[in-house]
């Protein structure tokens, strides 16, 4: 048996049945907490995300950032995978990631919201979003005043895409992490 | 004829200034959309060379961190070209494509490399231990005819 441990060890080799993706945001502390909520203008804040491919080959993804009001499409997170769509929202930018099978891929995402507050219609006007460096345009987006959660309502949230070989284009990988805001006016 | 020479002059002039502003800032749209959709092809490519790598068992850690620096300034090249930044996008792409020089020859070496070293694993750990297990089997087999022909002959002598 001693001597036979290595041609059994390729023989009796249980087969991986699942593949899939992880993708998740951590905190400041690295750890899953302490997100950031009550969101400052011009503050800067921290998180972490990360990709973990176990799809049995390494991975081009694509991680879309994206960033809603209340009242936007939201990517869907109920029902199988196979049915889930993604926002529709325009993209502000992508962070492109290739992960080895077995691997996993992090990145510190440090980013800041510029917005003002317009006293006649009482909302939030969004200017920009500076995400590890980069200026992001957001004028157009707007947050009205939420009566019930008592916040002007922000999401910045992350979807994956890969890189499908076969049809030699990204396709939505129905995975999706965001932040909630309160886009503060002090 | 003077006044015909003054005319083209003049219309050489115009045609210099109207072309001015493309020869300062270097890349148009057409241009830059163009180092875009070429460094996007290239990276695609590359990952592609990863994947082979990838399969014939080697460690691609180097190569994907590289297809990561590059994919990076393809995004900010996508980003620069989305907002009119013609100049920006172009710099970006030839960045992103400048990175992955030499990414071919590197993957192959990786892969022919992994493709040699999983050969020989092969032979050493499967073809070794095969006939490993055949050499215990036959060597078990002829100790134990040894044996129960001494045995035998053994009893044989006791009994006669």
């Amino acid at each position: 048996m001693l001597v036979a441990s290595p041609v059994l060890s390729r023989l009796l080799v249980y087969p991986r049945t699942e593949f899939f993706t992880e993708l998740w945001l951590l905190g400041p502390g690295h750890m899953a907490e302490d997100y950031p909520y009550n969101v400052t203008r011009g503050q800067n804040y921290t998180v972490f995300l990360g990709v973990g491919d176990r799809l049995g080959y390494c991975g081009y993804y694509r991680v879309e950032v994206k960033f809603r009001n209340q009242s936007q499409p939201v990517p869907e997170s109920f029902g199988p995978l196979g049915n889930r769509s993604s926002s529709g929202l325009p993209s502000l930018y992508s962070i492109v990631a290739f992960v080895g099978d077995e691997m996993v891929w992090e990145t510190p995402l440090t980013f800041s919201f510029d917005y003002s507050y317009n006293v006649g219609l009482g909302q939030v006007e969004f200017n920009s979003l500076t995400l590890n460096g980069v200026v992001l345009d957001l004028s157009g987006y707007v947050s009205g005043w939420n009566a019930t959660r008592s916040e002007f309502y922000g999401n910045l949230f992350f979807e994956t895409w890969i890189y499908n070989g076969t049809t030699e284009s990204f396709q939505y990988h129905e995975r999706f992490v965001g932040l909630r805001f309160n886009m503060t006016l002090s | 004829m003077r006044s015909v020479l003054f005319w083209f002059a003049g219309l050489a002039c115009v045609l210099l200034v109207a072309c001015a502003p493309s020869l300062v800032h270097g890349a148009d749209e057409h241009d830059a959309g163009l180092a875009v959709a070429s460094a996007e092809a290239r990276v695609v490519e590359c990952y592609n060379f990863a994947l082979e790598a990838e399969r014939a068992g080697a460690n691609v850690s180097e190569l994907l961190r590289v297809l990561d620096e590059a994919g990076d300034l393809l995004s900010k090249a996508e980003l620069a070209y989305g907002v009119g930044d013609y100049d920006g996008a172009a710099t970006y792409a030839a960045q992103c494509e400048g990175r992955l020089a030499g990414f071919e020859v590197q993957s192959q070496t990786l892969r022919d490399s992994a493709a040699w070293q999983r050969q020989l694993d092969l032979m050493v750990n499967v073809v070794g231990s095969a006939a490993g297990t055949v050499a215990v089997l036959v060597g078990g087999w002829l100790v134990w005819r040894y044996l129960r022909k001494k045995h035998g002959a053994t009893a044989g002598g006791a009994a006669a």
